[in-house]
């Protein structure tokens, strides 16, 4: 079972795009739910994204993507 | 009066991030921190050392005398120096507050105090991008249509309650360093095999319409208190 990384459709403002500006975790490593995983920026804001679970780290979007709210950038497997 | 702490650029970030960990750890609701460094950086976001480019861009600066920090917010090279003043707002987003503009609103909290205290000072205060100014962006507050300020912010969730929590910060500039600056900044994107983009005319510093500009601070946090009053959030000592 895998849990999505979720890009929340209120964390910033209007129908903006934001891009993934850092993963903090390389892709297959364990994370525990709540760590700190990705950082990514709209409009010279910078949010931190979190693990929503405990597992191994999958990531499906790259550094400098550009991504949509709702989008999903990672799993947790 | 507004206390201005003197530091170093390095340890400046770290006060700011630890005003938006006292705020994400919940000891505090809204916090405000004024500091102005002691020596020169260019301060930058964290993703840009994957620049091509960046190591030797980054001697190239240390070279003239601007030694390259990471940030935590998001945006572009920022030279910092003792011609700079920051200020940074922490606080936990107020539930009133509409959610599809908590990053303007941000913004707007951390502005609108130093376009108030501009006003005081005789001056017109404007808020927009600047074509030609370093780390542009819709939030500058200009003054004849030239960049005074800078601004930027971070964002987190505080888990004990689920309120987000951000960090907005301004760098005004308040003597003149603005050929220095906007060289060091071109310089570091042609190292990087970036086209300049930056150009001097596109700045302002506040020495250059107000003599004794650094007194002239005193009043900024009655600003801050004062549209805090008015917006629900309360500023901690």
């Amino acid at each position: 079972m895998s849990t999505p990384i979720l890009i929340a459709d209120n964390l910033w403002d209007g129908d903006a795009e934001a891009v993934i500006t850092a993963w903090l975790v390389s892709d297959g490593a364990e994370v525990g739910q709540g760590d700190l995983v990705a950082e990514i920026m709209s409009e010279k804001a910078q949010f931190e994204i979190e693990a929503p679970a405990a597992g191994v780290l999958k990531i499906l979007e790259e550094e400098d993507a550009v991504i949509a709210k709702g989008a999903t950038i990672g799993l947790v497997e | 009066m507004t206390t201005i702490q003197r530091l170093p650029v390095e340890a400046g970030l770290d006060a700011e991030r630890q005003l938006l960990d006292q705020v994400h750890a919940g000891a505090l609701d809204c916090g405000l921190l004024f500091w102005r460094p002691l020596d020169a950086a260019l301060v930058m976001p964290r993703r840009l050392n994957r620049l091509d480019g960046f190591a030797a861009a980054q001697a190239a600066c240390v070279t003239q005398g601007w030694p390259v920090a990471l940030r935590d917010t998001g945006g572009e090279p920022v030279p910092q120096s003792a011609a700079v003043l920051n200020v940074a707002l922490a606080y936990a987003v107020p539930a009133s507050d509409n959610e599809q503009k908590r990053i303007e609103t941000a913004y707007l909290r951390l502005c609108e105090p130093l376009r108030a205290w501009l006003r005081g000072l005789g001056l017109d205060p404007g808020l927009g991008e600047v074509d030609g100014a370093f780390c542009d962006g819709r939030y500058n507050v200009t003054l004849e249509q030239r960049k005074l300020v800078g601004t930027a912010q971070r964002w987190r969730r505080r888990p004990s309650d689920g309120r987000h929590v951000c960090l907005a910060h301004a760098a005004v500039l308040l003597e003149n360093q603005r050929q220095a600056m906007v060289e060091v900044v071109n310089s570091f994107y042609a190292g990087c095999q970036l086209p300049s983009r930056c150009r001097v005319a596109s700045h302002v510093a506040l020495d250059e319409l107000l003599e004794d500009v650094w007194p002239a601070t005193d009043g900024l946090l009655d600003c801050y208190r004062q549209q805090f009053q008015t917006t629900g959030l309360v500023l901690s000592p």
